[in-house]
């Protein structure tokens, strides 16, 4: 049986879903993408510099990969849903990553106006994705509102720190199972993506760790594959963690005489 | 007469279509998004959208992001 991963009606068989911001170059970006299986991509949407003839990033983006437009700017659910509408509208499609943030410093999403946007996109008949910090009354409240999945962070934005938002996300994969649960911001290893599978997230979303890396493009397959290896570890059911050793072969037989 | 674009002050002649505008400031590339006072406008209409005093402009495209 095919291990298949469910949103919004689409039906993927990569656990792996990629931002584009940070890349050296769009046609970096592009390879990354290719090479690295994901049939997800994020995107922004920003005001245009008049000056500026800047090429149109969704020409290097596969014909066949979803787009997931953010909401980063946004302040607050009023302009987090315009943004949606206008991406909509413009012919963008109706995926929508709420990110909605009121600091520079730590990029914290405000988890609560999230859940207002999601209310009034999922009526819309968007499809939500909405990025918050682990709580579960947050994620509970998510699902009441129409969210297709809930992506809570593993650790702040763009910090390479992992899953430090452990617990609470162990929490989530255990409550919440009517939507996927996909960590995103702060995976920095692809040993931090496996990690997550692991413990039963049902995807991850990398951008930083890879578009900074030495080589991206390399860091992208090497990402595909520590989440296809926790997935897989954790179908395959892994043994439990112990407090003291359990040894490989019988302790008796041995070469001397006691 | 006066409009907004982009959050700043820009003086056009009466008469003018959003899309003379985008001709004449080099904005007809593919990728850009035009929402004129809250309503995006698509490319086709570009040409019958006359642009009025008070107009706000917004010109938005995607980008890189996470």
């Amino acid at each position: 049986m095919e291990d298949v991963l469910s949103i919004g009606g689409k039906e993927l068989s990569s656990r792996f879903l990629l931002g584009t911001g940070k890349f050296e170059s769009k046609e970096m970006m592009k390879e990354a993408i290719v090479r690295s299986g994901t049939q997800i991509v994020t995107v922004a949407l920003r005001r245009i510099d008049l000056e500026r003839t800047d090429e149109n990033i969704i020409s290097f983006v596969p014909g066949d990969v979803t787009l997931l437009v953010n909401t980063s700017g946004a302040r607050n659910a009023k302009e987090a849903v315009r943004i949606a509408r206008i991406a909509r509208e413009a012919g963008y499609g109706n995926w929508v990553k709420i990110e909605v943030i009121n600091d520079s410093r730590y990029l914290l999403p405000d988890n609560a106006e999230t859940v207002k946007a999601t209310e009034v996109l999922s009526g819309e008949g968007f499809v939500v994705l909405p990025y918050v910090s682990p709580d579960l009354y947050t994620a509970k409240a998510l699902v009441e509102a129409g969210a297709a999945a809930v992506m809570p962070l593993g650790s702040l934005i763009g910090s390479n720190q992992g899953l430090r938002m452990r617990t609470l996300i162990e929490v989530l994969v255990e409550e919440i199972d009517e939507i996927p649960v996909i960590v995103d911001a702060g995976i920095g290893r692809p040993s931090h993506a496996a990690e997550a599978m692991e413990i039963g997230a049902d995807a991850v979303l990398v951008n930083t760790a890879v578009a900074v890396a030495g080589d991206p493009v390399s860091m992208a397959v090497a990402f595909a594959k520590g989440i296809e290896a926790g997935r897989m570890a954790y179908l395959a059911k892994m043994g439990r963690e112990r407090a003291s050793a359990s040894a490989s072969s019988p302790l008796t037989g041995f070469l001397y005489n006691d | 007469m006066k409009i907004t674009v982009n959050g700043k002050p820009v003086e056009i002649s009466e008469n003018t279509s959003l899309g003379e505008f985008m001709e004449a400031h080099r904005l007809r590339r593919e990728g850009i998004i035009a929402e004129l006072n809250e309503r995006v406008i698509v490319r086709g209409a570009w040409g019958s959208a006359m642009l009025r005093d008070g107009d706000c402009l917004e010109l938005v495209s995607l980008v890189g992001g996470g």
